[in-house]
């Protein structure tokens, strides 16, 4: 349609204008109110009171380099393990509970009939990890419990790292929850788990035929992102390793969380019921973030599998990520909004007090085969990347991390980036 | 193109040509004030920073493959940040919570596999797992298998019946109908 490509002239023309051209005090009014919001006053006390724990406690061992940083041993193709572990034992307000003792054997009621707690190993290893001990860490406890709890996953096997962190969320979750969730009008799940890494996401799904809308809101611990294979032939997509085109500006985060969010249309297998016509249409979806998490965690799905052939691949590709994230067009509102051309709506300002700035803390690649790989977490710690490869920790230089395949990637909201880094 | 002679025009020619400039003038006037929507709010300033890690991405990436650039060498042989060595295989040793026998760590796990009776000798469960991992490798199914709260929320508007299985899924036995 000739309607359609002047269309998008247009807004390449408009687009292109010097921003710098507009109104400073929107931007200045913007990043005023982005200050005022404040942080959850308990994570405030529970970063405090580790503070004060770990600086009391013995530094005879290599005091120059930040507490926390300890090798863990492989116990035995565990390396997806260690690489989550490391991760969760530096997501800011997680460890500060554990490490404050919110979750101990005082407190634990230690509910399964095995007496095993993955929150209380969790707390241990914690404990261990920030006690100024250098020498590598055997998490052997962990893994005990964590075997019991994820039953169908207890193997001695190459395990998937983004499974064991779900599977941790969720034992930790089961412990913690019961406890915590004593009063339920406080809007979800209260347990450190959820507090920290549970967001909200927003699902629309439109009629076709009539245009009506129904919404969805569904909590996530993390999210979990299919990377861009449109504009790859299939000839390169059936061979097992699969070299694209670098140049497209497809491999990037950003475009994955654009892909997420991306209004799709459904298989006409897929009609979806509409209430205003009475019947089964064909719909269009679109996913939308509602509410963010202090911690927000990133999977990229490398790991295809298909139930016709029966196998599974890995998709070796290089993915672009940002160390800053802005989160902002990927909420609900502007998602929302963008559909509408950008015309405001009175009723969807929902300022939640979470920003959406996010700072990189933790990233877990991996490289080599889909059986035979090996994970590894580079961690950010006061401005200087350090590289978790099981027992050995070493310093690396940024690039290498930008440079590096990510699965998961962690990040945290930038204030709280900041006030943990601030020592 | 240039603008056609009005006075040769058919009053036919004319109207469409009329109708086609107000279709013109509508697009432009629509895609002009979402830009200058966009500008105004701000929506669009991260683009420098978005550049800028770009950028930076790319600089990071001809570093590492540069051949005089001494990549990170394989981590089993070097000397961590502590000034520690470390073997390939873990040689700690401590009990087996399980059994009780001494295992040194490096070989942990395939003890505890066999200790506890789990793993290829176990028998295989009809698990949580697959359909846990089918469920999440859809794209747009954000529930999270260990999700608790398929059923709870009431801002659910369950109106397309697309979250009524969740229900069945984590029922264990106690079944209700919502």
């Amino acid at each position: 349609m000739i309607l359609i490509l002047i269309r998008l002239l247009c807004l390449k023309i408009f687009m292109d204008m010097p921003s710098k051209t507009h109104d400073s005090v929107i931007d200045d009014l913007m990043r005023r109110s982005s200050k005022r919001r404040r942080l959850n006053s308990v994570v405030d006390l529970d970063l405090k009171r580790s503070k004060l724990l770990v600086s009391m406690r013995d530094r005879r061992a290599k005091s120059c380099y930040p507490l926390g940083l300890r090798g863990l041993n492989n116990l035995g193709s565990t390396c997806f393990m260690n690489s989550v572990l490391q991760a969760l034992l530096h997501a800011p307000s997680f460890w500060n509970y554990f490490l404050s003792e919110r979750h101990g054997p005082e407190t634990c009621k230690k509910r399964s009939s095995d007496h095993l707690c993955l929150a209380c190993d969790f707390g241990v290893i914690c404990s261990a990890v920030y006690s100024g001990n250098r020498t590598p860490y055997s998490p052997a406890q962990f893994l005990y419990s964590w075997w019991h709890h994820s039953a169908n996953l207890a193997s001695y096997e190459q395990q998937d790292a983004h499974e064991f962190f779900i599977s941790v969320l969720d034992g930790i979750h089961e412990r913690e929850g019961k406890e915590r969730n004593s009063n339920k009008d406080n809007g979800g799940c209260q347990c450190i788990a959820h507090r920290v890494f549970s967001g909200m996401l927003r699902s629309d799904v439109t009629c076709t035929a009539c245009g009506f809308t129904s919404t969805t809101y569904d909590p996530c611990v993390d999210i979990s992102l299919n990377m861009d294979t449109t504009n790859f032939s299939s000839v390169d997509v059936a061979s097992k390793s699969v070299r694209p085109n670098e140049d497209t500006g497809r491999s990037t985060l950003l475009a994955c969380l654009d892909l997420f969010t991306r209004p799709e249309r459904l298989g006409s297998d897929q009609k979806l019921y509409c209430q205003n016509c009475q019947e089964r249409r064909d719909s269009m979806k679109q996913m939308s973030i509602k509410r963010l998490p202090l911690v927000l965690s990133l999977h990229i799905k490398r790991f295809e599998h298909s139930s016709l052939r029966r196998s599974s691949r890995k998709i070796d590709w290089f993915l672009q990520f940002p160390f800053s994230l802005d989160m902002t067009p990927y909420l609900s509102p502007s998602i929302v909004r963008n559909r509408f051309g950008n015309r405001i709506f009175g009723f969807e300002s929902d300022e939640s007090d979470i920003s959406s700035e996010f700072e990189v803390f933790a990233v877990v690649t991996h490289s080599g085969m889909l059986d035979s790989g090996h994970y590894v977490t580079y961690l950010r710690l006061q401005d200087q990347w350090y590289k978790c490869d099981d027992a050995w920790i070493t310093e690396v230089d940024e690039r290498i991390v930008r440079a590096a395949q990510c699965y998961m990637i962690f990040y945290v909201q930038k204030m709280l980036y900041c006030k943990a880094n601030e020592d | 193109m240039s603008v056609p002679n009005e006075e040769n025009m058919s009053p036919h020619t004319q109207l469409s040509s009329h109708f086609l400039g107000e279709l013109l003038d509508s697009i432009i006037v629509d895609v002009a004030s979402e830009c200058h929507r966009i500008a105004k709010l701000g929506l669009d300033r991260n683009s420098e920073e978005e550049e800028e890690e770009l950028r930076l991405s790319a600089q990071a990436r001809v570093t590492v493959a540069a051949p005089s650039h001494s990549c990170e060498t394989n981590g089993k042989y070097v000397v961590d940040i502590f000034g520690q060595t470390h073997p390939t295989v873990a040689n700690e040793v401590f009990d087996c919570m399980n059994c009780g026998r001494p295992i040194v760590a490096g070989r942990f796990a395939p003890h505890l596999e066999k200790c506890m009776g789990k793993g290829r000798k176990a028998r295989v469960k009809a698990t949580r797992s697959s359909t846990a991992a089918q469920n999440r490798y859809s794209r747009g199914s954000p529930v999270s298998a260990y999700s608790p709260y398929s059923n709870s929320t009431g801002t659910h508007k369950l109106s397309n019946g697309t979250y009524n299985h969740t229900v069945e899924e984590y029922s264990n036995g106690t079944c209700e109908e919502p």
